[in-house]
């Protein structure tokens, strides 16, 4: 009885009906998984996912744009990941072109941009990864005078 | 008039608790001097402004610092919302109404004015002279150097004769900053190491920088000063600091004398501020403004406004840039946001034909809009993060900040129609950037030219949108005649002998660098005078 209350009460506030996996929907594992596919970047939190799958999951005209590239990419392999809009092409999926450089903007950028931005992430978006070891994250740092040399992380081939 | 009746008569009342103000009330308050404090904005706490702007959706400059109903200040993503924008060109500077005021928000510089910088008319014919000298205030930019904590170079000369060592020595240059000044001064440039009021090494009770690259807009760890530090101080040596106190009337007597300051609460409740002496040190907008709404019968024109110059003069630093991409990464984005300027054209004949300038270059990657450019030009994957990576660590960025002479038409008035949340009249502004100034940018983007040359730079993008750089000036302008003239050179009103002002709205000069260590000697020069003044117990201006 217990159980079922719980069941019911977070199916209405939409939280856990937002991550299911439905025939018509994503769920955050996939969302996170197409995402990767998309951006090329592994290692993408799923919390972050979650958060920005549910802005998503609010736009029901997106859903089954999502499911769509979703399954038609899942078996893209590695080598052709991030590859846009060769990936999509390929596919057939150049009408989602779109939704897919919001969603990889989102992850880059740490906010889903628009009239009504939504934060996902500072530390966490990928548009710092290049540059990771080479200049700290601002309000980061890496000590006093650690800006006199060349930094560390930097390759030989690099300079 | 129950709170009057109830209020403490305060040897000093002061309107504003920023660099200035707070500085004021510390070294008087030292000296038994009971000093009132009204601070329009809240009490605002480091590391909750830290959260504040590291999970915003919009980063801009102001992120951290919310706008409040009772004490709006501009926020650059709505840039109408406050100031009202007459033109023609648009002043979009920005301040900060909150206990410890701008300099939450800034770089840094800490740089004196050049001894011409304080006679411009009679060096070079142009703009005004401010009757005061560089060696009258040249001690208390020692002064202030050492109150502040200022971290710079024994060895550079900088053209503005000292007395005082640094209290510490310099921040060492960034790997950019260093290649850049060594490349520069080759070719006959005079790249200096910035002044700054940043902590090469732990500095009264603060950290040193340890290189967050987010002096602006919020110093994580508080290496940087921030006049927070000195409103802190104030309190805890007695002054009362009241936050959440918007002045907007200030009552004169039948002798000419202010009696007492109208402050309100967020709720529009008013309280009366009664003092001897009156300190307005609420920046170069909010200062005039409030002179400007105390109109009554014995003040028509507003307080302190016989000259009709209050809220006039209006100056700032109208900013050009460029954008330019090096061969070699030079890792930008490490250690402080400013290290070096090239200061050899904040002077010379020119400036009777031209504005004088500071260039310096940026230490920040703007790896946002960087990825936000390439995102538009549909990169993505490998390519995208190639691209991220050659951009951030090879573009270079170089801002100048011109000389804008003080021009009676440009000027902030209180708004006939429209206004803020306590149903204060909010600032309208009319602004134009004249010849003197555009003339200089032409010139500027000759050397920004140049100086990409000389670094091998290549896609040189040039900005010339005269951006303001939220140095408020020139809008209670001193000056040795009251006819044209709002403050003497001791900061003290014209119109009312225990009126003073401690702002860069005192200039009459706009120079071409940072205000705030002026301001903040000027502020230590009066805090001396009033101190003289009521020690002798000799009226002001008797």
């Amino acid at each position: 009885m217990f159980q079922g209350v719980g069941f019911l009460t977070f199916l209405f506030h939409g939280k856990w009906a937002s991550a299911a996996t439905s025939s018509s929907s994503l769920g955050a594992d996939q969302f996170v998984e197409l995402s990767q596919i998309l951006t090329g970047h592994k290692d993408l939190s799923p919390e972050i996912g979650a958060v920005y799958l549910r802005r998503f999951v609010a736009e029901t005209a997106n859903q089954a744009a999502l499911k769509e590239l979703y399954d038609k990419l899942k078996n893209a392999p590695e080598s052709e990941h991030g590859e846009l809009p060769a990936l999509l092409e390929k596919r057939g999926l150049s009408r989602h072109g779109g939704l897919a450089h919001r969603l990889i903007s989102g992850w880059y950028l740490g906010v889903d941009t628009g009239s009504d931005p939504l934060f996902l992430t500072y530390t966490e978006a990928l548009m710092y990864r290049p540059t990771h070891n080479l200049i700290p994250i601002p309000t980061l740092c890496d000590g006093f005078g650690s800006w006199v040399s060349i930094p560390e992380g930097e390759s030989q081939e690099s300079r | 008039m129950k709170s009057e009746a109830k209020s403490k008569k305060y040897d000093v009342v002061i309107v504003g608790s920023g660099v200035a103000g707070s500085l004021v009330a510390h070294s008087l308050v030292q000296r038994g001097i009971s000093c009132l404090m009204l601070e329009a904005g809240a009490r605002l706490d480091r590391g909750q402004l830290l959260d504040r702007f590291q999970n915003a959706a919009v980063k801009d400059t102001m992120a951290p610092y919310p706008s409040l109903k009772h004490a709006p200040h501009p926020i650059p993503s709505r840039p109408d919302d406050y100031l009202i924008q007459k033109g023609p060109d648009r002043y979009d500077s920005q301040y900060i109404r909150a206990v410890g005021g701008t300099t939450w928000h800034w770089a840094a510089a800490a740089w004196r004015l050049l001894p011409n910088d304080f006679r411009l008319k009679s060096t070079y014919g142009v703009g005004r002279d401010w009757g005061l000298a560089y060696d009258t205030l040249e001690p208390y930019y020692g002064k202030a150097e050492g109150t502040l904590g200022v971290s710079g170079d024994k060895n550079e000369d900088l053209g503005s004769p000292r007395s005082h060592p640094y209290p510490m020595g310099p921040i060492p240059l960034s790997y950019m900053d260093s290649t850049f000044s060594r490349e520069l001064n080759r070719v006959g440039y005079k790249v200096v190491t910035e002044p700054v009021a940043r902590n090469s090494q732990p500095f009264d009770g603060r950290p040193q920088c340890c290189g967050n690259n987010n002096c602006m807009p919020i110093c994580p760890i508080g290496a940087q000063y921030s006049g927070d530090v000195h409103a802190r101080k104030a309190e805890g040596a007695g002054t009362k600091l009241v936050p959440n106190a918007v002045a907007d009337f200030i009552e004169v007597d039948a002798l000419g004398k202010v009696s007492r300051v109208r402050y309100r609460d967020p709720s529009g409740t008013a309280q009366w501020a009664v003092g001897r002496y009156f300190v307005l040190a609420a920046n170069g907008i909010e200062t005039p403004k409030l002179l400007l709404l105390s109109r009554s019968v014995r003040t028509p024109k507003g307080v302190a406004n016989s000259s009709d110059q209050v809220g006039r003069n209006l100056m700032d630093h109208p900013g050009t840039a460029m954008t330019f991409l090096v061969p070699k990464p030079l890792y930008p984005g490490r250690g402080p946001q400013e290290m070096t300027s090239i200061v050899n054209l904040r002077d010379g004949a020119f400036r009777k034909e031209f504005s004088a300038k500071k260039i310096h270059l940026s230490n920040q990657v703007d790896t946002n809009g960087i990825t936000k450019e390439l995102l538009a030009k549909n990169l993505y994957g490998k390519a995208l993060d190639q691209k991220i990576k050659q951009l951030s660590l090879r573009r270079l960025r170089l801002d100048a900040f011109h000389e804008i002479l003080p021009d009676p038409e440009n000027r902030i008035v209180p708004s006939e129609s429209l206004s803020d949340g306590l149903g204060i009249p909010r600032p309208e502004i009319h602004y134009r950037i004249g010849d003197y100034v555009r003339k200089s940018a032409q010139d500027t983007r000759s050397h920004f030219a140049k100086i990409a040359a000389a670094m091998g730079g290549e896609e040189a993008q040039f900005l010339d949108d005269f951006a303001p750089n939220s140095h408020l000036m020139g809008t209670t302008i001193m000056g040795t005649i009251g006819k044209d003239s709002v403050v003497n050179t001791d900061c003290q009103t014209h119109d009312h002998s225990n009126l003073f002002i401690a702002s860069s709205a005192v200039f009459a000069s706009a120079a071409c660098v940072n205000p705030t260590l002026t301001i903040a000697a000027l502020s230590l020069r009066l805090a001396d005078h009033l101190h003289r003044k009521l020690k002798s117990k000799v009226s002001v201006g008797a």
